[in-house]
């Protein structure tokens, strides 16, 4: 599946979602101002300024904690990103 | 914004059908170049200067499959070697012009822009959609008078089409729908996610779908760093979602491609198209999606090229402000800059 909204009989090459887990997300959390950074390794950060969470996601291993709080189960409606357009 | 170039990447130079047997002169990265095809339908990608006195081996002929320099008769085979030289037998060894490394692909002509030698296929971004079954297609060049910054700056923040294309595309949830941003680092991905549910169904859209009501409308961009974007968009009625199998058919799918490629430091070709799984066979209807999409662009293309010419004039103390809107642009400036310093750093160590 290219993602959720295409048609299921994709006539070319799509290589393996790729996992949530292997990448980096920001999540503007729903109703406030805030965005949510969660790293790969687990740790997370919700701050309303996006360029010093970027900062802070892309310091890992600085200031992150992969022992807080986890990553909320993924939405199953939303799109799992996957890596479409470089060939397998 | 990031400055400077990328080199050492694969950019959109041309679109199949741009090049046949005729000469086509076109700069991409500041560099003059020289495309045609061959009478085998290989795409040929020389630099565009001959060696002798550096007229625009564009201004030439073609001959079979060389290019005759129309100022002194320089003859070019397709490698860029030359082959003859007007009154002398003797071809000097440095008589060539540089060739370029290009693959088609999807119907695009990728140019490879640097050391050929590193020049990997298997990195160039796949848009499927423009060359499959079951998909009809548009797609057009611009001339963008600005920088490819701005360009990608405005694709990857699409809350600007609720104001700068509100007759059109736009609809106040664009601009209120909270983003997902995520980042694919190993494969130099931006994604930007935004599903919105019971939207307004902007003008073009009613006009394209013949929905009347409200929608859900979900825009899912992959941006591919240096200058190549895609857009995915799903319309459907208000609460049709994809099945959990089968195909979707309650909805209306896009494709909608970007290619910003630089031509000079504030000037850009920006090849953009679209593909549609509905409607298909229904050639009026593809040249009015032109059309309308067309218009869309140039309301993009006045506004940058305005917003250029402001970049011009110095501002001291005036610091750019990023809101939670801009997460996706971020990401994507970030991963552009690391491909331009990557560049820096081959230049460096050659």
């Amino acid at each position: 599946m290219i993602h959720s909204g295409d048609p299921g009989d994709t006539a070319w090459p799509t290589p393996e979602p790729r996992s949530v887990e292997q990448l980096c997300r920001i999540v503007w959390v729903r109703g406030e101002d805030n965005l949510r950074a969660i790293c790969p390794c687990g740790a997370q950060l919700v701050h309303d300024d996006p360029v010093e969470l970027m900062a802070w996601l892309y310091g890992h291993p600085d200031g992150h904690d992969p022992s807080g709080p986890r990553r909320p189960e993924p939405d199953p409606r939303m799109f799992v990103p996957s890596p479409v357009g470089v060939r397998g | 914004m990031a400055e400077g170039f990328a080199r050492n990447q694969w950019y959109v130079a041309a679109y199949s059908d741009e090049i046949g047997e005729e000469l086509l002169a076109r700069t991409i990265l500041g560099e003059a170049i020289v495309f045609y095809r061959t009478s085998a339908g290989e795409v040929v990608a020389l630099s565009d200067n001959c060696v002798h006195r550096r007229f625009p081996l564009s201004e030439g002929r073609r001959v079979d499959d060389t290019i005759v320099c129309g100022y002194h008769g320089f003859i070019y085979e397709p490698s860029g070697v030359c082959s003859h030289i007007p009154g002398q037998t003797r071809i000097p060894r440095t008589a060539r012009v540089p060739a370029y490394t290009v693959q088609e692909q999807d119907s695009f002509v990728w140019l490879w822009i640097g050391d050929s030698q590193l020049a990997d296929t298997s990195k160039i971004p796949a848009a499927p959609w423009f060359d499959s079954d079951g998909w009809a297609t548009i797609h057009d060049r611009v001339h963008l008078p600005a920088r490819y910054g701005l360009l990608l700056d405005n694709l990857m923040d699409l809350s600007h089409e609720a104001f700068l294309h509100s007759t059109s595309i736009g609809s106040p949830e664009v601009a209120e729908t909270p983003i997902t941003t995520d980042v694919d680092d190993e494969n130099q991905i931006v994604y930007v996610r935004r599903h919105m549910d019971d939207a307004e169904c902007p003008p073009l859209y009613k006009k394209v779908t013949g929905i009347t009501g409200r929608i859900t409308r979900w825009q899912d961009i992959a941006y591919y760093p240096p200058a190549f974007y895609e857009l995915h968009v799903r319309i459907a009625e208000q609460g049709h979602y994809p099945p959990e199998d089968g195909p979707d058919t309650d909805a209306f799918h896009v494709e909608i491609f970007n290619a910003m490629t630089p031509e000079t430091e504030t000037t850009t070709h920006h090849f953009w198209g679209l593909a549609r799984d509905f409607a298909v066979d229904d050639k009026e209807f593809s040249a009015s999606l032109l059309a309308n999409n067309a218009a869309v662009i140039q309301e993009d293309v006045v506004a940058l090229s305005r917003l250029e010419k402001h970049l011009a004039l110095d501002l001291a103390g005036y610091q750019e402000l990023s809101v939670n809107l801009d997460t996706g642009g971020l990401a994507a400036r970030r991963l552009l800059r690391r491909q331009i310093e990557q560049t820096e750093f081959q230049e460096a160590h050659r």
